[in-house]
């Protein structure tokens, strides 16, 4: 028995009479080829048990059975047994598969053995009765191993082990495989070993640095590191916000390296310094898009080395640069041909210099302009630079016969001093429009917008904020104009001349319309009826021959209707309603009723009004969102109670009415009270209008 | 204390600092823009970035008796409107804790 055993776990051990002893030796010894395949269909049964007998097994044997073949069979393979292995060699390989986790085992430290030998004879594999006797006979005999040192089997198993996969692929593909990770979780990776530090420093992974997102963790000292490391393969560096730069001279080091810069943004690093600033731009000659808002470091000087170094600039934003002025926009404008977006809000020295007037409209070739807050800008500027030094004017019709401008956004919120006169004449100039800002420009009136509303078709955003001299006229010109229909956000905040009058017609005709901002305007109820039948209009689509399930309801139509006086809670309870409306029916054209909405499934519009109500509206609008229609019902059935009790509490007050007023009141809070804030609960005030603070 | 990064603010319509251009506010977040301060209209904010506040004290206004206090921009320490801290009111009980901007000290930052 013991022989037996001892012969599965040794390796080649000789044909010698251990039976007593269950010697412990790893015994080379030589197999003959007969003996070899018995022992085999044996090992399979004899193996399982085993495995589980010496998981149990001392330590030792553990160590030595799970370490790897190769490094574990050195202390254990003798000569020996490589002999027998090499005399076995030629034995066919149907055996190999057995062979092989037997000789798994051969290396386990032979002082297993006599642990597990008591249980192996009990367990014998079916239908090898006859191998007992063979058995019997060998385990007086010698105990035999040799067929488990088989060793092509073992080099397969050798080879399926050791195999390292990471070390044979090659480089592009493991680069391929970190590009995957965010820079923080490669910053982490980088110190599992020197190869992949190199690896993953390597400049092809850093081309788009983004430190917008993690700008307040990282060291000064990893920033720069990484950066000089990737240095030159570095195209899109956006730092904004990473004000640890400037310590200690790192920015130096950092812009001696980067000279491939394709965009740049330094927005907000205050601590930046000039002359590293002009090295970095001189520097990077393929400079493409260039964000220095912010920035104490940026005057005239520095925009002179942009528009020599710098020839592909096509984007600039230099807002809030308050160490230059309007002569430094000029040098970029006359060496950069290619700009196409300049941001120079809050420059000063538009008007003193006439120059730069003539310079931005000399160069056609500007599709974004924004100057807003340049408060010192006059009417003949802007006029200069929208139709040029000496315009021409047709004799019939008195338009400019300047050629069509490029602008497609213009901003000019807060230049107060420009007025009618030269708005005037962006009309008939600039076709292209889709963007145009006047808000805050106090002095203009209806005669300056209907013109370039009749001339802009392609309008889509249009700001006119704190205007107080617009009346509702502009609006039914603009629900006239030839853009109505493609007008997406619209804001008239503050204009408090227009009414219903002026927008019920742009409701009607602009049915594009993503975000409409009316706050302190004097609008009421009936814009808002208006808004809601557009937008019912226009999400019944034709009628789908298919239509699954329609998706879920979303919000197309953003209101701001907050401070407006005119607007009650019945205007807003008629909003919710319609938000709440299941699917229209339309009827098709053979008369058949088919559901409307289908494909595109329902609009919804969000709505902003006055803070009192805004947290019912948020809890309708969540329900209706997610398709609970019914949830959303109830609550515009309870709040609709609520209100009206609240009215008929302020006419004729009562103890008994105030009661039931605060009864519905906790009802409604508590129905809402899932998604509530705990502080918002006291904000619920008792006012039942809009009061005016 | 080390450096004082700024917060940024991820919207389409951002107000910040007139002079440093700091974000300060999201325009979604306004409450209601009816409000009057010593430069002209106020707007009245659920939360702000960026922004220091100082000692509360007690001041009357239109609407009543209320604490307030006065919140600079952290970076250029130019003050840009107050916080209210309580209100005697009930009705005006709704902005305790909520912020107002002066629109004259603000600019749109996109």
């Amino acid at each position: 028995m013991v022989d037996s055993t001892i012969s599965h776990t040794t390796p080649g051990s000789p044909a010698s009479p251990a039976s007593e002893a269950g010697s412990l030796d790893v015994q080379p010894g030589g197999d003959t080829a007969e003996q070899f395949p018995v022992l085999q269909h044996k090992s399979k049964g004899r193996q399982r048990l085993l495995r589980g007998l010496q998981r149990i097994s001392s330590s030792q044997s553990l160590r030595a059975r799970i370490s790897r073949p190769r490094a574990s069979s050195a202390p254990y393979r003798s000569s020996a047994s490589s002999l027998s292995c090499v005399s076995l060699a030629s034995t066919p390989s149907p055996f190999g598969q057995p062979s092989s986790s037997s000789s798994y085992f051969s290396f386990g430290d032979v002082s297993t053995a006599p642990t597990s030998v008591a249980a192996t004879p009990a367990v014998e594999t079916p239908g090898y009765d006859g191998i007992e006797s063979v058995l019997a006979v060998r385990k007086v005999d010698h105990p035999v191993s040799a067929p488990m040192t088989i060793s092509l089997p073992t080099e397969i198993k050798k080879r399926a082990k050791i195999f390292n996969f990471w070390d044979t692929i090659p480089n592009e593909i493991k680069i391929y495989v970190l590009s995957f990770l965010s820079p923080k979780e490669l910053v982490r990776i980088s110190r599992v070993s020197k190869r992949f530090h190199e690896l993953c420093f390597d400049g092809q992974l850093w081309t788009e640095f983004d430190a917008s997102k993690f700008y307040r963790e990282i060291p000064a000292e990893s920033l720069t590191k990484i950066l000089e490391t990737a240095g030159p393969f570095v195209h899109d560096l956006n730092l904004r916000g990473c004000l640890q730069i400037e310590h200690m001279q790192r920015a130096q080091r950092l812009v001696a390296a980067c000279h491939n810069l394709y965009s740049t943004s330094l927005e907000g690093c205050r601590n930046f310094q000039r002359p590293t600033l002009h090295t970095l731009l001189k520097a990077n000659n393929q400079l493409v898009h260039l964000n220095l808002t912010g920035l104490p470091a940026v005057n005239n000087a520095t925009c002179k080395i942009i528009s020599r170094e710098c020839p592909d600039l096509e984007t600039l934003d230099v807002s809030g640069c308050t160490q230059m002025d309007a002569r430094g926009i000029r040098f970029v404008l006359e060496g950069c041909p290619k700009l196409r977006d300049l941001r120079a809000s809050s420059v000063r020295g538009f008007s003193s210099d006439a120059d730069v007037a003539t310079a931005i409209f000399s160069t056609n070739n500007l599709e974004r302009l924004i100057l807003s807050n340049c408060s010192d800008m006059t009417d003949d500027t802007f006029r200069t630079m929208i139709l040029g030094p000496t315009p021409e004017f047709d004799m019939l019709t008195n338009r400019p016969l300047t050629p069509p401008r490029k602008l497609r956004h213009l901003d000019l919120t807060r230049c107060s001093r420009l007025s009618d006169n030269s708005i005037k004449s962006l009309a008939h100039v600039t076709p292209h429009l889709e963007g145009l800002s006047l808000s805050n420009l106090t002095q203009l009136t209806d005669s300056a917008l209907d013109p370039i509303f009749d001339s802009c078709p392609n309008l889509t955003h249009l700001d006119l904020e704190e205007l107080p001299h617009l009346t509702n006229s502009s609006f039914t010109a603009l629900s006239r104009a030839p853009c109505s229909t493609k007008l997406e956000h619209l804001s008239i905040s503050g204009c408090d001349s227009v009414s219903d009058v002026g927008m019920l017609p742009v409701f009607q005709a602009c049915t594009s319309l993503k975000s409409v901002v009316m706050d302190n305007t004097r609008i009421s109820n009936l814009t808002l009826t208006e808004a809601a039948d557009m937008v019912r209009n226009r999400s019944l689509s034709p009628p789908s021959s298919a239509s699954s399930s329609p998706p879920l309801p979303r919000t197309t139509l953003e209101l701001t209707v907050y401070d407006t006086p005119l607007v009650t809670w019945t205007g807003v309870l008629e909003i919710l309603s319609r938000n709440s409306e299941p699917l229209m029916a339309r009827p098709a054209k053979d008369g058949v009723v088919e559901i409307g909405g289908g494909r595109k499934g329902k609009e919804v519009i969000g709505l902003r009004c006055f803070h009192t109500w805004q947290m019912t509206v948020d809890e309708h609008t969540r329900r209706v969102l997610k398709g609970d229609l019914g949830g959303a019902r109830r609550v515009e059935r309870k709040w609709a109670e609520y209100m009206q009790a609240e009215n008929e509490m302020e006419v004729a007050g009562g103890w008994r009415r105030r009661r039931r007023v605060t009864a519905m009141r906790a009802v409604l809070e508590e129905d809402q009270g899932v998604h509530q804030q705990g502080h918002r609960g006291r904000e619920r005030g008792r006012t039942v209008g809009c009061a005016v603070m | 204390m080390g450096l004082t990064y700024n917060t940024y603010l991820n919207s389409d319509v951002i107000y910040g600092c007139k002079n440093c251009k700091a974000h300060l506010a999201n325009a979604h977040d306004i409450i209601s823009r009816n409000f009057r301060g010593q430069h002209g209209k106020a707007y009245l904010f659920n939360t702000v970035v960026n922004v220091e506040t100082g000692d509360p004290s007690e001041r009357n206004m239109t609407t009543g008796r209320h604490v307030v206090r006065d919140i600079q921009c952290r970076q250029c320490k130019d003050v840009v409107g107050w916080k209210y801290d309580r209100a005697y009111e009930s009705s005006e009980k709704y902005k305790e804790g909520k912020f107002i901007l002066e629109a004259e000290l603000l600019c749109k930052v996109t």
